[in-house]
């Protein structure tokens, strides 16, 4: 059970978090926090469970437990902790005022008013633990006109400007299929954290976070707003070409809705390309010989390598080709990743028993470190799980005084939803 | 200029490009030191890559480079010579943290590798962030953004039925690889204070990527139900979640729940659609969307963006506008927030770019900053930190090592 003989051989072993955040973003930040070993302990209620475990569910789906079983949220919160707190009620509030002045971190992902409203806002907690850490992560930052403002990770996506540099020039502006805010928003904001902890270990100063999820992708968006502020011309989307290179495209494979990237940045990868190609024609033809020609030819150029791919496998090529040194790879599915040999190797997946499930697949975190990671031990909580364990261990409450919070409704293990959980 | 969060940390960036060099900046723009190695001559490849200045030769040319490597120290060495190595060596032993991005093993092969770095500085944290990681069958691959929104999934659901997919632009799964990899750098430093040592931290950028086709493929996982390619601006699990064109700009109209379906036909002045058990849910919306687009379509031309925006977001529906870049970067909100910061560069001059997206309140990071030419600080490293005489330095300037 995560909390309990807590080795400090993991890198953020003495750091406890207070997770009162939902769905993808604040859950994908703790997550990290959880496998460097860090103590985590989510805090949903039985009124209002995280959405991402289903919303507008049904009574008949929550008696079949279909709260339980949601894939995103078992992903998501592995190694941590679970309890439910109505913090709705008084009760719940100061119990959870009695966890902040034992812990170092709270996070929060809220619409704008809810955490004022419920009193749980940074000046109150900091006067319950004035070295405590906040972060919160709306959409459009905690400061400015459109802070209470609503945002999915589609609506993030979209006010960042991102679609007006993917696709083609006459394409209206386009989106990703998977919703970019929430994830990047995670990540930068487990990095905006340590930043405050690295921080307070030296001087002991707590402090606000204020994360803005649109503002998290404007970086993937730098080189249109580079653009655009240096030279004062809207960038232009080149669909799968680039601006200057050529060969660059997507280029369909045998089968159906196969394709493989291939890219070629020097004259001396053409070289390569025509000679895995078996095209000395192309390889000697001086008006392909520079990156200029090519690109000024270089619809030629794709109709020649697309006779080339459409009778291949996408791996057949990706291995020719960079085997030769020229960048190539093939354009996988989600569900084929769970087959691709690169993750395998580096052992990227991990199935965990869990509760109303079966087996549960859990993605290893993208980083490495020599010591100090804490592996995949502990499926995510089912609702509620730890709400006798943690009162007891942290808060000192006794068997009696919790099955009275139970009693009382302000604890449980079974949804009451009186407000739906909504998205 | 108060103290900042990182004041005192001394990193040495042995690496190039995009994603190494902005875990770079977010270091650098908290106020640690950040000394960047290049090539003599030529510099970090990231000085040849767009957006570039009309009239600015390389190396100096690419606001993509002064953007990414503002803040920071140029030192220039050559490290495929030994002598350019030993001097790299002796200046990580006084680092905090070493960012590199050679080939798997490059390093080790001159002397620069983690085992022989730690041994001289055992509380070093080296972060190595790799197209695919210091392991595996890929890890000699060639890479590139292309390639890891391919392998990473990421592609697969954009662009038309038909195909092909399509690739998102610029350099976005370099960056998102560079603030993954701040995530254990950070770790490994918070560890240090409080007992760890150093660390040998391996960063995959196309793992970073994951992040987005992760609970795809758990979903997959549970379900053994393959997604599919929807079409341009169509999507699981719900329609609208797209742009429109409206009198003046685009917005960005998102409905998932019936209410605020309901609400949107209400806003627009089409309450009959709300009737049609057709576009009930958010699923069956999406399996109508070509009959349902003309109808949208032609009420969002009635207003501008902004009028709807403020509109929708009044009936609690999740709009927004989707700006255009010259938009974007004269938006009052973001102003406001200083969500841009000025990059200063002797020849390019001055621009706007993205600010650290993360507001600590007490100690904020760096609002801009000042890119350094190829080799400007070459004087304070290869003397001050180096302790080179003039003699020395001249000659290694005729070997091409400096």
């Amino acid at each position: 059970m995560p909390g309990q003989d807590r080795q400090a051989a993991y890198l953020l072993s003495q750091v406890r978090i207070v997770d009162l955040s939902m769905g993808w973003s604040g859950p994908l930040a703790t997550r990290h926090f959880a496998d460097m070993g860090a103590e985590v302990i989510k805090v949903e209620a039985v009124q209002y469970f995280d959405w991402w475990r289903g919303w507008d569910l049904t009574q008949e789906m929550i008696d079949e437990r279909m709260y339980e079983q949601s894939a995103s949220f078992n992903l998501m919160n592995r190694n941590k902790s679970g309890i439910t707190l109505d913090l709705t009620s008084q009760e719940g509030v100061d119990l959870l005022k009695r966890l902040v002045k034992i812990s170092d971190v709270v996070i929060e992902n809220q619409a704008g008013a809810v955490l004022p409203k419920l009193g749980l806002d940074y000046p109150r907690l900091r006067e319950v633990n004035p070295r405590i850490i906040m972060i919160s992560l709306p959409a459009f930052g905690c400061t400015g006109a459109w802070r209470e403002y609503r945002a999915y990770g589609s609506t993030v996506e979209q006010a960042s400007g991102l679609p007006h540099l993917t696709g083609e020039p006459d394409w209206p502006p386009t989106m990703h299929h998977v919703a970019y805010g929430d994830a990047v928003a995670g990540i930068n904001a487990a990095a905006a954290v340590l930043v405050a902890l690295y921080h307070r270990d030296r001087t002991g100063q707590g402090q606000f976070i204020d994360l803005s999820q649109v503002e998290c992708l404007f970086p993937l968006a730098a080189h249109g707003i580079i653009d655009q502020s240096m030279n004062h011309t809207p960038p232009t989307r080149h669909g799968n070409r680039h601006a200057r290179h050529a060969p660059h495209g997507v280029f369909p494979c045998a089968g159906e809705d196969r394709w493989v990237v291939i890219t070629v940045t020097s004259d001396q990868e053409w070289q390569a390309l025509c000679q895995v190609m078996e095209r000395q024609d192309l390889a000697g033809d001086d008006q392909f010989a520079s990156e200029h020609q090519r690109k000024a030819r270089e619809k030629e150029l794709e109709a020649a390598i697309r006779d080339w791919t459409s009778t291949r496998e996408p791996d057949e090529i990706m291995q020719a080709l960079q085997a030769r040194g020229v960048a190539a790879a093939s354009v996988r599915a989600p569900y084929e990743l769970l087959e691709e040999p690169q993750l395998l190797e580096r052992d990227f997946f991990k199935w965990l028993d869990r509760d109303y499930v079966g087996t549960q697949l859990h993605t290893r975190p993208p980083f490495r470190i020599s010591s100090g990671m804490r592996d995949i031990e502990t499926p995510s909580p089912c609702l509620g799980e730890h709400n006798e364990e943690v009162l007891s261990r942290l808060l000192g409450l006794t068997p009696e005084e919790v099955q009275k919070l139970e009693a009382k409704g302000i604890i449980g293990t079974i949804p009451k939803p009186s407000r739906s959980s909504e998205p | 200029m108060p103290q900042q969060a990182l004041t005192g940390l001394k990193i040495v960036e042995l690496a190039q490009g995009v994603a190494a060099p902005y875990l770079g900046k977010l270091f650098a723009d908290f106020g640690a030191e950040v000394i960047k190695v290049e090539p003599p001559g030529v510099g970090d490849e990231a000085r040849t890559l767009p957006p570039l200045t009309d009239g600015v030769d390389f190396p100096e040319a690419s606001g993509l480079f002064a953007y990414l490597n503002a803040n920071k120290k140029s030192a220039t060495l050559d490290l495929r010579q030994a002598k350019g190595a030993a001097l790299a060596e002796r200046l990580c032993r006084g680092a905090d943290v070493v960012i590199e991005n050679f080939a798997p093993g490059a390093l080790d092969r001159v002397g620069l590798g983690f085992n022989e770095l730690s041994r001289k500085n055992p509380n070093l944290i080296y972060v190595s962030l790799t197209w695919f990681g210091q392991d595996g069958p890929y890890r000699d691959f060639k890479g590139g953004d292309a390639m890891i929104h391919a392998l990473s999934g990421v592609s697969f659901y954009i662009g038309p039925k038909e195909g092909p997919p399509y690739l998102p632009g610029g350099y976005q799964a370099q960056f998102v690889g560079g603030v993954t990899a701040f995530v254990p750098a950070m770790g490994a430093i918070v560890g240090r204070k409080r007992g760890h040592r150093g660390q040998h931290v391996d960063v995959s950028i196309l793992e970073s990527n994951l992040c987005f086709t992760e609970t795809g493929i758990s979903s997959f996982a549970n379900t053994g139900e393959p997604g599919k390619r929807h079409g341009v601006n169509r999507f699981i699990p719900t329609y609208p979640a797209c742009a429109f064109p409206c009198k003046g700009g685009w917005i960005g109209a998102n409905v998932l729940t019936p209410a605020q379906w309901q609400g949107l036909c209400d806003l627009i002045g089409l309450p009959e659609l709300k009737e049609n058990p057709d576009y009930s849910t958010s699923i069956l919306r999406l399996e109508h969307a070509d009959e349902l687009e003309p109808l949208l379509a032609a009420r969002f031309l009635a207003r501008t963006a902004e009028e709807w925006f403020h509109l929708a977001q009044a009936r609690r529906i999740p709009f927004s506008l989707v700006p255009t870049m010259a938009e974007l970067l004269a938006s009052p909100h973001f102003s406001e927030r200083q969500s841009f910061g000025p990059i200063s560069h002797t020849d390019i001059g001055t621009f706007q770019a993205p600010t650290v997206p993360f507001k600590l309140l007490k100690t904020p990071a760096l609002c801009g900053g000042a890119s350094p030419r190829l080799g400007q600080h070459n004087r304070e490293i290869h003397e001050g930190s180096l302790g080179l005489s003039e003699a020395e330095m001249a000659r290694l300037r005729d070997e091409g090592v400096i």
